[in-house]
């Protein structure tokens, strides 16, 4: 039987498809340990003389050191707080399905088509007259609110599919809802909830928008609006850009080495499946 | 009652961040917003002046220029999904390569590109080296390539998200279908048309609604890192647009307005995509 084989042309077909995704990468690393004067006369090409000059140049200059500790900062909340918030929540909207409940839950949902730009200028403003903006906890809990719904969509669908026994049974046994959460459902809902995280993480450290209108101060910038304001400045200095660029997709590269399963699981529970 | 602690972060948070926000735009929209002054009601100026502006025009033609590539960003995942399902050794390390894009952010891709770009980059060398030096530009800072470029890069960061939600689609349908339409001689481009397409339609026309809302809320960080709108407005979006007005300019009235615009298309298009999914559940 012919379908026991592999197809060799269409391998062959999908590796020439996959050097438009590896190429960059190689050009990336290339160009960022590459000397400026080698890379005016020869952009393209292996270097020939790497240096690391670049990468400690794009880390000083855009201060990239503080920048990963405020992103992290920033990020560590967002993802906490986002976790937190939707598994609760989900838990209550399961046990509670009258009319109101269900709208609210519909309603919190439904916040997932506001766009960011939307709702930046007007949070901007509100919270500069609060004093709150160039905060990274305020930037933390604005990142949590723009990715609850998803959160609680995603938990609560979780929830939801659990066996209805295991509930009942702790409650015959006589638990009250707070020790059911935290004995019974928090511990049955760690893989929902690595999904979530993994993906509050990636989302939120990749904002440029959010964190650009809210945190202001050079020296409160996170990563990714760092390397983007690197590159920004006119600057013809592609390596030390490119060095900059590096630095900010390593941490990403760690997280999709680890993460890469939740990654998937989050985006197929998005589309229903 | 307690147990209202367990729901009320959420509405707060989401009350506070996203929907008081949403309620102010609204009102907003109709003053001229000075934020620190005062807001003189304008009535529908805002509008008017929106509607007038070249600018928003030009806007306007170029978010309808970039939905020619919803064809692209959806056929080409689905083709790549579909000859991963069948007969390639180690799916899994293509889908991973395809899919790592997906995990950095779109500013820092952006910026990436714009090196790849250069005058003096990878592709204008390329085209020099296989003698196609006329085919050279300066691909950033032409207005006639801008928004194609645009699409361009789009396609290459949306590929491994499309590949990874196709592929999935594909494993739920049975082997047997294939199979059987491969003994009665059915060609790879057959199978792909009336067994894979078919099957999976409903995941197809979500994945364009994903698109969609994409393309109107999401592209801020690719214009920002690749043209920054330019040259002029020849690639400006509406987000970058509301980005522009309120925060560089100071019209934050116009942006508030600009802003309800982008509700009211975002709303139109999730709305129609509802609609046509329980439109074609209720037919099957």
């Amino acid at each position: 039987m012919k379908r026991e084989g592999i197809a060799v042309g269409r391998t062959a077909l999908l590796m020439v498809m996959t050097l438009p995704f590896i190429y960059p990468f190689v050009f990336l690393v290339a160009t960022a340990l590459k000397p400026l004067p080698e890379f005016n006369q020869d952009s393209v090409g292996l270097p020939a003389h790497a240096t690391l000059e670049n990468l400690s140049a794009a880390w000083n200059e855009a201060s990239l050191g503080p920048a990963i500790v405020h992103s992290l900062i920033a990020v560590g909340i967002a993802v906490v707080l986002n976790v937190a918030l939707s598994s609760v929540a989900a838990f209550w909207f399961v046990r509670h399905r009258g009319r109101l409940a269900t709208s609210l839950r519909w309603t919190l949902i439904a916040t997932m088509a506001v766009p960011a730009p939307v709702f930046i200028v007007p949070l901007f403003v509100q919270l500069s007259a609060w004093g709150l903006t160039d905060s990274l906890v305020t930037l933390g809990v604005v990142f949590a609110a723009w990715n609850v719904s998803f959160g609680l969509y995603l938990m609560y669908t979780f929830i939801d599919a659990l066996p209805h026994e295991l509930t009942e049974a702790a409650e015959v046994d006589g638990a009250n809802s707070f020790q059911l959460l935290r004995s019974v459902l928090l511990p049955l809902s760690m893989p929902a909830m690595a999904t979530l995280a993994v993906l509050t993480f990636v989302w939120s450290w990749s904002d440029l928008l959010i964190s650009i209108v809210l945190v202001q101060d050079p020296s409160r910038r996170l990563v990714t609006p760092a390397t983007a304001l690197l590159a920004d400045q006119y600057s013809t200095d592609i390596p030390k850009n490119a060095a900059g660029v590096l630095i900010a997709i390593l941490p990403m590269l760690a997280v999709f080495l680890f993460g890469q399963r939740f990654l998937v699981r989050g985006i197929l529970a998005g589309v229903g499946k | 009652m307690l147990e209202a602690l367990y729901v009320l972060p959420i509405v707060i948070v989401v009350g506070v961040a996203l929907l008081l926000p949403v309620a102010s735009v609204v009102a907003h929209s109709f003053t001229d917003w000075q934020p620190g002054y005062g807001s003189p009601w304008v009535g529908d100026r805002n509008y008017a002046e929106l509607l007038q502006s070249d600018q928003f025009h030009q806007i306007l033609f170029n978010q309808a220029f970039l939905l020619l590539g919803i064809p692209i960003w959806t056929i080409l995942p689905l083709v790549i999904a579909s000859l991963l399902h069948e007969r390639v050794p180690v799916p899994g390390v293509f889908r991973t390569i395809f899919f790592f894009p997906a995990t950095i952010s779109p500013v820092v891709i952006g910026i990436l590109f714009t090196f790849i770009l250069a005058p003096t980059g990878p592709v204008n060398a390329s085209l020099r080296a296989i003698g196609l030096g006329g085919l050279t530009h300066n691909w950033l800072v032409d207005e006639r390539l801008g928004k194609p470029v645009i699409i361009g890069v789009l396609a290459w960061a949306t590929l491994g998200t499309g590949v990874v939600i196709f592929a999935a689609a594909l494993s739920g349908i049975a082997p047997e279908l294939f199979e059987a339409a491969t003994l009665e001689g059915a060609n790879w481009w057959q199978r792909l048309r009336y067994i894979t397409v078919p099957s999976i339609r409903s995941v197809i026309e979500l994945w364009i609604v994903i698109l969609l809302v994409t393309l109107f809320v999401g592209v801020f960080p690719w214009i920002y890192s690749l043209t920054r709108g330019g040259p002029g407005y020849s690639s400006t979006t509406i987000d970058f647009d509301i980005y522009q007005n309120a925060l560089t300019f100071g019209y934050f009235g116009l942006a508030a307005a600009e802003a309800v615009v982008l509700l009211v298309i975002v709303a139109l298009v999730v709305g129609g995509g509802a609609l046509v999914g329980r439109a074609r559940r209720s037919m099957a």
